[in-house]
């Protein structure tokens, strides 16, 4: 199986970057704070994080900060896979 | 105890029910829970500022979903000024017009929106003081010493002002007095019962006036709000079913999104009694469902200019309509001590039975737009032979036996297409059946250079169901004339601050798009 970042980061670029914005897309890059996804995108990404790796989050877990990096979302999944 | 009848402002109820109810849970934000006591130190240290030295009269509120957000809101109606919010997803541009178009003297803001001021900061009115407070900190907790006593204000006064979105042309103000939000909020109560064990989520945004029913709707009673982070409306059920919600308002659209991802399962939202959907039309097939995966809830459709103070009328869904109803759902009655009327282009009452403007007139309607007269004088009119100031609403309105009022479309939105009327929202209903998807939109496209409407796009939010199937039902079902050119199936709509369609929006990507 793929890195878990690795998947992450290639859904967001593919779907929200790539030929859209001059940008890099770090581990670090604000993703929600920053405006680069807006809520009908985090809609989209947490339905794909919930398929691609079997979890199901909280209300709780659904904070800004939880979804605001790669960082972030890979600390977030990565608990919840536990 | 104060009503929202006798109360001469907001600031004496939310005085009151902070007092009253001091030990119980107020609010849920930032996934800290805050006690009526806690936000009552808080509103009150905000309040200190608006009344320090001469004393703010206007208090803009720029603040994510966070305790600032809404402590500023309290503080600002505790010191008896207006409140004037300004929402994080505006631009800079936005918020500077705003700041001055209303001549606010103060601003609060938590830290993280304080530096969207630093691209404006040298344009910022004279008169503006910012406070800037760290969402979080909790150093207000000591309480500020200031005496807690509401100032003396009238139901004329402001209790805050709104800004229209601005699709077309520059933002306009809405002033709206204390009298006005008392009536709504009097209005409101009465028909949406609720206790003090009531927990309202709270979805949409502040500067989208619906925000005050679920802030003073649920304060007065003592209930409890919980707030849903910012951008997470469109997964409110988590919200309802990890908190047991029971009282929700939301625009349709946030459950045509739950909807379209499968969401709206029977029983899901099992917790909820009341739902209030406002803000933009609810198709009879979404009401349905609601009401499957909400079985315990009331679900009203409520229907309001932010110029008549949120909301006016009221149609309260009833299961039985469901195989007879088509397209949305009524707009029903008009609440108390408002009055309506259907009038035509010359402002001539139309007969019954036929579709007119609806003018609304009454306590909740507004005295006009904020320094714009030419503005205030199209949309504010007098009438001969009916009493008081009447708000044109631009939309058009027939009175059904059965049902009462049914919207029928924009006035504006009454698009010709070579030479034939046509309601943009007929003709969404039909994509809606068609498609079996709720999110739909229908817009003018392509204009030739006349300016001229030449045919219609349609958007559905159906990413696996054929276009030329969607034709082929629509050919079946509506004359030639409005059968979409093309409908294009996508994966979202795209929605504004206030998370409605964005028709402006889907213009140009027709243009984009080319003829």
């Amino acid at each position: 199986m793929q890195d878990p970042r690795e998947t992450i980061r290639q859904f967001i670029w593919t779907n929200h970057i790539e030929g859209k914005l001059p940008i890099e897309l770090k581990d670090n890059t604000r993703l929600r704070t920053s405006g680069l996804l807006d809520s009908l995108a985090t809609v989209g990404l947490i339905s794909f994080l919930e398929k691609e790796f079997d979890v199901e989050f909280s209300a709780l877990e659904l904070t800004v900060d939880n979804f605001d990096s790669i960082n972030h979302i890979v600390s977030l999944v990565s608990k919840k896979m536990k | 105890m104060t009503s929202f009848r006798s109360a001469a402002n907001l600031g004496e109820i939310a005085h009151d029910a902070l007092r009253r109810y001091s030990k119980q849970p107020a609010l849920w934000v930032d996934g800290r829970m805050y006690t009526y006591a806690e936000l009552e130190d808080l509103a009150w240290s905000i309040a200190a500022h608006a009344l320090a030295g001469a004393g703010a009269r206007r208090v803009a509120v720029l603040a994510a979903r966070n305790e600032v957000a809404y402590g500023s809101i309290l503080g600002a109606v505790l010191a008896g000024a207006t409140y004037v919010p300004l929402n994080p997803r505006f631009s800079s541009a936005r918020i500077l017009d705003i700041l001055q178009q209303s001549a606010a003297d103060l601003l609060v803001c938590d830290k993280r929106c304080a530096t969207m001021l630093d691209s404006i900061s040298a344009s910022l009115p004279a008169g503006l003081s910012v406070v800037v407070i760290e969402s979080g900190n909790s150093g207000w907790l000591a309480g500020s010493s200031a005496v807690r006593t509401v100032p003396r204000c009238t139901r004329d006064d402001i209790a805050y002002i709104m800004f229209t979105s601005g699709t077309t042309g520059r933002p306009k103000g809405v002033p709206v007095s204390y009298g006005n939000a008392l009536s709504f909020l009097a209005n409101f109560s009465d028909r949406v019962p609720a206790s003090s064990e009531a927990r309202f989520l709270q979805l949409l945004d502040l500067s989208f006036d619906p925000s005050l029913q679920d802030l003073f709707g649920c304060w007065s009673a003592g209930a409890t709000l919980y707030s849903a982070p910012e951008g997470m409306a469109t997964m409110a059920d988590r919200f309802v079913q990890e908190f047991q919600i029971t009282h929700f308002t939301a625009v349709a659209s946030t459950a045509a999104l739950l909807q379209a991802q499968g969401r709206l399962v029977p029983g899901a939202l099992s917790s909820l009694r009341q739902t209030i959907f406002g803000g933009e039309t609810l198709p009879v097939g979404l009401a349905a469902s609601w009401r499957k995966a909400a079985p315990g809830s009331t679900v009203r459709n409520h229907y309001g200019p932010t110029e008549a103070t949120v909301a006016i009328t009221e149609c309260i869904w009833q299961d039985a309509w469901e195989p007879e109803l088509v397209g949305s759902v009524p707009i029903g009655e008009v609440f108390d001590g408002q009055q309506v009327l259907l009038v035509d282009a010359s402002l001539r009452e139309v007969p019954s039975g036929t579709v007119g403007e609806l003018l609304v007139s009454g306590t909740q309607v507004t005295r006009g737009y904020l320094n714009n007269p030419e503005a205030t004088r199209q949309s504010f009119v007098l009438l001969p032979g009916a009493e008081g100031l009447w708000y044109r609403t631009g939309d058009l309105v027939e009175r059904d036996p059965r049902y009462g009022l049914v919207y029928r479309g924009r006035v504006d939105q009454q698009l010709k297409v070579r030479g034939f009327r046509v309601e943009a929202q007929e003709v969404e209903s039909h994509i809606r059946a068609a498609s079996g998807s709720d999110l739909v939109a229908v817009v003018g496209w392509p204009k030739n250079e006349q300016g001229l409407i030449t045919g219609l796009v349609a958007f559905a939010v159906a990413p696996n169901v054929p276009e030329a199937m969607i034709l082929e039902s629509c050919r079946g079902r509506m004359p030639d004339y409005m059968v979409p050119a093309r409908v294009l199936t996508v994966e979202e709509l795209p929605v504004n601050a206030n998370g409605k369609v964005d028709y402006a929006a889907l213009a140009i990507a027709c243009g984009r798009m080319g003829s």
